[in-house]
């Protein structure tokens, strides 16, 4: 029997733009908050990092309606350390032991042992359309986690930016292997993840075929060394600013273009890299709905784009006639599944001997100062802050 | 056709003989097509990619009676002399990469009705009596009991089996939603029904009644007039109504100008839902609900034409009677009169009735018989 602590520090979000504000919280499988759920987890967050939409989330952009009264734990890009496996009986019970509970797994049936470093998703119900008929629990309208349950009720720890975490019962969670590190596995929970998702959606790359990547953020860049994996010949990225695309550059890019470059001469550019007629293929992961109109320009006829990037209301201008003109597939892209986390942490294992996947990470904030981190990231000073969330101390 | 806007009747020499393994046929029946319009137009300036080569002779969905055909295209193609044949608007080079690897596409593709009256014997468009035919052309026959006029079809129908089954791989069970009651989307309608989808749904405005009408017949379970009633426009509305609520697996959308049904389309296709953009549009652009179509794992597919697979089924399907193809020709013009039927196509409105299909015969007889005219000269174009 792991003992729960009586509370764990939180970053917690009360206001849009504002800084977070540090609490400290009760932790779920205490006499005083009751049993962890039978199948739940409670995790010992090993490493946060910060992702586009948590910067989204706090400026306002993503979730303008939502009601910030009791709080929220931002932050869903994470890895954490099991520290208690629920049986449905307060404290949790270890798998395997006296009291004969079946040995507990992850989403693809591995055993999962107190000690063990795991990622997750969101809980999905499995009980709707999204979740039976299309295969996609991340679209589930159920859905339970992160940014759906406020700080204030049970299970209080559903966001990363906290010391400790609560893994719904439903949730999907896939154990980490030997030897990748926390902060890996925790790009792997949310960006990684993606990136796999929408090169499923892509299908295969044929030799000799090139790829534009519009953006240079997590998702752009994991893009670009997906690309190369996956057999590109040439690649170019659209993006900014100069140390994002210094990264593309030595994670595989060929042709690196800044924004700040007049639109032509980037379109000139990539023309010119694959020999006049455009990309094969293109990934937008830019963020930026104004992106579409320059993809569709560029890809070649008969060419495949994959949006995985576009958020946002905003609504972009397409040219009907341009996707029927150039016989274009556009395939929109969005979240994941267990398969892609497992996934993700299989790719980066596969190119940690080709890419320095270190370059992407940045300064390590404390839990204190996670609010530096999220508008230095929103100004490109940073890719992939970590937020260090165990050096307080849990009580 | 001398230049945009103009075609003229002109009298061209009937081949000394067919192209090498290819045929002569003689012209019987052609379906206008609205890339016919397009170029006629000049909406479309560059058909093919390249800017067109005035002279030539317009029409690309012939059904023709193979008048001389070389022993090579006898074995290839399987067919002879006094056969009815429909021919597939792309004739393939058969030597470039694509037609060697086997799946294709060919590079150099030659495309019927776009290549110079001045290169070679010139009789490459279907308005006109006699057509040649060069070696890589894909020809079916067309069953003895099929009207010229039902087997015009093959390209509508060839079309909408590319695009249904082929790109929005529709899927016995499927709920879909046609966009669009011309003969295209009746066409669609069919095709997915073949395919055997669950729910076949037809959209018109009210002054498509007629064509809409037709549609059940056409395989359409549903048909839905998205301007009628309180909520003019509201298509969302109207569909869901016909589903129960029920969200769409694929969408093919034939509407060939506005732009207010890709949103539609959007809001109604079921998560990972396909989206197929047929046919010819202005380049304008729409707001397009691009986060949605993301959240959504959307696919969208814009297409034209169609493939030989699709051609085949086509002529299947038109031989195996299960659709009134015969409902839908609702004009038939002489081909001294060419002109006038592609003009009815770009302004629906001018005519007595408005158009579904419009045929043009490959002589000044109306009724459906092909005597062969004088072989000396092959008279192409129109006044």
């Amino acid at each position: 029997m792991t003992a729960i602590p009586g509370s764990a520090r939180a970053a917690v979000l009360v206001g849009f733009g504002e800084p977070l504000q540090t609490r400290r919280l009760p932790v779920p499988g205490t006499p005083e908050t009751g049993a962890l759920e039978a199948g739940a987890l409670l995790v010992r967050i090993e490493c946060a990092t910060v992702c586009g939409t948590d910067v989204h989330l706090w400026q306002g952009r993503l979730r303008p309606d939502l009601d910030l009264s009791g709080g929220y734990i931002p932050g869903h890009e994470c890895a954490g350390r099991v520290l208690a496996i629920g049986t449905g009986t307060t404290g949790g019970t270890e798998p395997g032991t006296a009291t004969g509970t079946a040995p507990a797994t992850d989403s693809l049936g591995r055993s999962l042992d107190v000690g063990d470093l795991v990622i997750w998703a969101n809980e999905s119900c499995g009980r709707c359309p999204a979740c039976t008929l299309w295969g996609q629990p991340g679209l589930c309208g159920r859905r339970r986690g992160h940014m759906t349950m406020p700080s204030t009720r049970f299970p209080y720890l559903t966001g990363s930016f906290a010391e400790l975490s609560y893994v719904l019962p439903g949730s999907e969670r896939v154990r980490v292997p030997d030897g990748i590190p926390a902060h890996w596995a925790s790009a792997a929970s949310c960006a990684v993840r993606t990136v796999m998702h929408a090169f499923e959606r892509l299908g295969p790359i044929a030799p000799g075929e090139d790829v534009l990547v519009q953006g240079s953020g997590p998702i752009g860049l994991f893009s670009v060394a997906a690309a190369r994996a996956a057999g590109a010949r040439r690649i170019a990225v659209i993006g900014g600013p100069a140390r994002r695309l210094e990264i593309a550059e030595a994670w595989g890019a060929d042709l690196v273009l800044p924004l700040t470059q007049p639109e032509s001469r980037r379109a000139g550019a990539v023309r010119a890299m694959t020999g006049g007629g455009g990309p094969d293929i293109v990934i937008e992961a830019s963020g930026d709905p104004g992106a579409f109109a320059e993809g569709l320009d560029l890809v070649r006829p008969a060419g495949r784009y994959v949006l995985a990037g576009a958020v946002g209301d905003a609504p972009a201008a397409v040219a009907p006639g341009l996707i029927v003109g150039k016989h274009l597939t556009v395939l929109g892209t969005w979240s994941a599944s267990a398969r892609h986390y497992w996934r993700a942490l299989e790719f980066l294992a596969g190119v940690r001997d080709r890419i320095d996947v270190e370059l992407l990470f940045g300064e390590r904030y404390e839990l204190d100062d996670a609010s530096r981190a999220l508008p230095r990231m929103a100004a490109g000073e940073e890719t992939k802050p970590i937020i260090v969330t165990t050096t307080g101390g849990v009580t | 056709m001398t230049g945009f806007g103009e075609l003229t009747p002109r009298d061209v020499a009937y081949p000394a003989s067919p192209p090498p393994g290819g045929a002569v046929v003689r012209v019987l029946a052609n379906g206008v097509c609205g890339s016919d319009w397009a170029l006629f137009s000049g909406e479309q300036q560059r058909p093919g990619g390249r800017p067109p080569e005035f002279p030539m002779i317009p029409g690309h969905e012939p059904v023709a009676r193979v008048v001389e055909i070389t022993e090579e295209a006898r074995r290839r193609w399987n067919v002879e002399a006094g056969d009815r044949v429909v021919i597939e608007t792309r004739a393939v080079c058969g030597a470039c990469a694509g037609c060697r690897s086997g799946s294709g596409p060919c590079a150099s593709p030659m495309i019927y009705s776009l290549r110079g009256l001045d290169d070679g014997p010139g009789l490459w468009g279907a308005l006109a009596e006699y057509m040649t035919l060069v070696a890589g052309t894909t020809v079916f026959r067309v069953p003895a009991h099929v009207s010229d006029h039902d087997a015009t079809m093959f390209n509508p129908m060839g079309n909408a089996y590319y695009w249904v089954s082929e790109k929005a791989a529709v899927r016995p069970g499927h709920r879909v939603l046609v966009l669009g009651a011309g003969q295209r989307g009746l066409c669609c309608a069919a095709a997915a029904a073949e395919c055997g989808a669950g729910q076949v749904i037809v959209t018109g405005l009210a002054r498509d009644r007629i064509k809409l009408d037709l549609a059940p017949r056409f395989g359409a379970t549903d048909a839905v007039v998205v301007d009628a009633g309180d909520a003019p426009g509201d298509t969302i509305e109207q569909v869901r109504a016909s589903t129960g609520g029920a969200p769409v697996d694929v969408v093919i959308d034939t509407v060939p100008i506005a732009t207010g049904p890709l949103a539609d389309a959007v809001e109604l296709l079921r998560v990972g839902g396909r989206l197929v953009l047929a046919g010819v549009r202005p380049a304008d652009a729409g707001h397009f609900p691009i986060e949605r179509f993301r959240i959504k794992q959307l696919e969208m597919v814009g297409v034209s034409g169609t493939s030989t697979e699709g051609v085949r089924r086509a002529v299947e399907t038109i031989a195996a009677g299960t659709y009134p193809f015969h409902l839908l020709h609702t004009h038939v013009y002489p081909l001294s009169r060419a002109a006038d039927a592609i003009r009815l196509l770009g302004d629906p409105d001018s005519g007595d009735t408005p158009p579904i299909h419009i045929i043009v015969r490959g002589s000044d007889d109306v009724r459906g018989s092909d005597d062969e005219p004088d072989r000396e000269s092959s008279r192409g174009g129109a006044p």
